[in-house]
C-alpha cells in the first residue's frame, strides 16, 4: 500500500486514511486538540504530500506519521495559547457539523474522565503514555518522536502511571 | 485524624509509589491487570478505555482528501508544511545526507575560521599565539641588534664579516691593478700634489667624523654626497678601497683640466662604489662607515706611496 501511495495511487491513499485516521484522531482528542477531525485530515493530507520523501517500511511509516501528528498537536496547542479563548461549541454547532450527536456526547463524557486524569500529568508524561497507548508505538519509537533517550521514556511512563494511580487512590475516581 | 491533624488521604504524595516491573507496566498499558496486582486494576481499566478510543468513529475526509482518493495527488500540489517533515525521517534518507555533506564542504573556509576561533578561545590556543608572538619579537630584536641572544645567528655580525671579506678582496684587486698601471698611479700622485700640494698619505688619518670627512675626500667619497665632492676635487682621485675603479680610469695629470670627463667618471664611480659599501654596512651610522673607509683610504694611500715606483713628477717634487 505504501509503495502504491508513493506511486500516487488514489486507492492507496484511501486505504491508508482508513487505517490511520482513527488513531490520529484519538491521539489529537486525548491531547485536547480543538478540532481533532480537522487536525487529522490536515495531518494526513500533509503526510500524503510529503510521502515521496519518506524511506522505510510500514512500521516506520507509522512512527513518521505520529511524529507529524505530535508536531501538529504542539503547534495547535501553542496557537490556541496565543489566541483568545473561544467558547465551546453549542449543540446547534454540533448538529451543523454532522454526525450522531448523542454518540459523540457520550464519547466526550467518557473522554472527559480520561482527559481529566491525563491533564494532571506533566506534558512529557502525557505525551509518552498517549504515544505508547493510543498511537501504539514502542519505547524506541516514542523516544525518537519526543527526542529523549529510551531510558528517559521508560522513567516517564513509570512516573506517569504512578501519578495516575495516586489520583485513583486519592479521589476514588471510577471510570 | 492522625497525631498531626492531617487526614491520611491528604498524605498520598508521601506514600511510596507502587513498585512495578517493566512487564507489569507493559501489561497495564495494554489494558490488562498483571498477575497478583489487583491494586492497579483501575489503572489497567483506564488504559483499556484509552486504547478503545482508537476504534472510535473515524473522521470524515475533507474535500481535498476526497479528491486525492479519487484522482491521486495533483502534479502541481504545494509543498508540505514544515511540520510535516520530521527531521529524523530526513536522516533516514541517504541522499539528503550526502547533499548536506556537500554543503558542509562548501562552507569549509567558514568552518576553518570557526575552528580557529574555537582554538583561540582555549587556553592552549592563547599560549600558542603568545609563544609565536614572543618568538617573532625576540628574533626581530636579534636581527636588528637590539638584543643579543646566545644561540641565535647574529645577522649583523655575518653582514660585517661579509663586508670585510669583500673589502679585502677589493684591496687586493686594487693593488694588483696598480702594479699593472704604474703611469696611472704616477698621474694620481701628481694629481695629489697638484690639488693640495701634499700626497694623500700625508693627510691626517681619520679619527672620527673629521677623519671621515678626510677619508671622504681621500677615497673619492664614502659619505652621502661624496661622489660629487670627489668630482669637485679631482686631485683625490686615488681611491683607497675601490682603487681599481679610479686607477682604471687613467686619471689625467693634475692641472686645471682635472674636471674633465674621465676624472669625473672615475670619481663618480668611486663615489657610487663607496655608496654601495656604505649601504652594505647596514645599521651603522654613516659617519662610522666613513671613518672606516677613511682609515682604509689612508692605509691604502700609504701603501700606494710605498709600493708605487715614483714617477718623474714625484722625483722632481722631491728634488724641489
Amino acid at each position: 500500500v505504501l509503495g502504491a501511495a508513493q506511486a500516487n495511487a488514489g486507492w492507496a491513499f484511501k486505504a491508508m486514511y482508513e487505517a490511520f485516521a482513527p488513531a490520529i484522531a484519538a491521539y489529537a482528542r486525548s491531547q485536547g486538540a480543538f478540532d481533532p477531525d480537522g487536525l487529522t485530515n490536515e495531518v494526513l493530507f500533509a503526510a500524503f504530500r510529503a510521502l515521496h520523501r519518506f524511506r522505510g517500511d510500514e512500521t516506520r511509516f507509522r512512527s513518521w506519521l505520529f511524529t507529524i501528528t505530535h508536531n501538529r498537536v504542539i503547534d495547535d496547542r501553542r496557537k490556541r495559547a496565543r489566541e483568545v479563548p473561544r467558547s465551546s461549541r453549542t449543540p446547534e454547532e454540533d448538529v451543523l457539523l454532522g454526525g450522531d450527536v448523542e454518540e459523540e456526547a457520550l464519547a466526550r463524557l467518557g473522554d472527559a474522565g480520561v482527559r481529566a486524569l491525563l491533564d494532571r500529568l506533566t506534558a512529557d508524561q502525557r505525551n509518552v503514555l498517549l504515544l505508547r497507548v493510543v498511537a501504539d508505538l514502542s519505547i524506541a519509537q516514542v523516544a525518537q518522536i519526543v527526542g529523549k533517550p529510551p531510558g528517559a521514556v521508560k522513567a516517564l511512563q513509570r512516573r506517569g502511571l504512578a501519578a495516575v494511580q495516586r489520583q485513583f487512590e486519592h479521589e476514588g475516581v471510577s471510570l | 485524624l492522625s497525631d498531626f491533624d492531617v487526614h491520611p488521604d491528604d498524605m498520598d504524595s508521601e506514600r511510596p509509589l507502587p513498585q512495578l516491573s517493566d512487564r507489569e507496566v507493559e501489561c497495564i498499558l495494554d489494558g490488562q491487570v498483571p498477575a497478583h496486582r489487583h491494586d492497579v486494576e483501575a489503572l489497567a481499566g483506564l488504559f483499556e478505555d484509552l486504547r478503545a478510543t482508537r476504534a472510535a468513529a473515524s473522521p470524515r475526509p475533507d474535500a481535498d482528501l476526497a479528491a486525492v482518493f479519487a484522482h491521486g495527488l495533483p502534479e502541481d500540489h504545494p509543498p508540505a508544511p514544515s511540520w510535516a517533515a520530521p527531521s529524523w525521517a530526513a536522516r533516514s534518507d541517504p541522499e539528503p545526507r550526502r547533499r548536506a555533506g556537500r554543503e558542509r564542504g562548501r562552507w569549509r573556509p567558514l568552518g576553518a575560521l570557526v575552528r580557529s576561533g574555537t582554538l583561540l578561545g582555549t587556553v592552549a590556543g592563547k599560549l600558542m599565539v603568545a609563544a609565536a608572538i614572543a618568538a617573532a619579537s625576540v628574533g626581530g630584536a636579534q636581527v636588528t641588534g637590539v638584543v643579543d641572544v646566545p644561540g641565535l645567528p647574529d645577522r649583523m655580525r655575518d653582514l660585517d664579516d661579509r663586508g670585510e671579506r669583500r673589502h679585502d678582496a677589493a684591496t687586493q684587486a686594487s693593488e694588483a691593478h696598480r702594479h699593472h698601471h704604474t703611469p696611472a698611479s704616477r698621474a694620481g700622485e701628481a694629481d695629489d700634489r697638484g690639488s693640495d700640494g701634499m700626497p694623500a698619505s700625508s693627510e691626517q688619518p681619520g679619527d672620527g667624523m673629521d677623519g671621515g670627512e678626510t677619508a671622504d675626500r681621500a677615497s673619492g667619497g664614502a659619505g652621502q654626497d661624496d661622489g660629487q665632492k670627489a668630482a669637485d676635487e679631482p686631485g683625490n682621485a686615488v681611491p683607497a678601497d675601490d682603487a681599481p675603479v679610479a686607477d682604471a680610469s687613467g686619471a689625467p695629470p693634475a692641472d686645471d683640466d682635472a674636471e674633465e670627463a674621465p676624472a669625473e667618471d672615475a670619481a663618480d664611480r668611486a663615489g657610487s662604489a663607496a655608496d654601495r659599501r656604505n649601504h652594505k654596512g647596514e645599521g651603522k651610522a654613516g659617519g662610522q662607515a666613513a671613518t672606516e673607509a677613511g682609515e682604509g683610504a689612508d692605509d691604502e694611500a700609504t701603501k700606494t706611496q710605498m709600493q708605487t715606483p715614483k714617477g718623474a713628477a714625484g722625483r722632481e717634487d722631491e728634488d724641489t
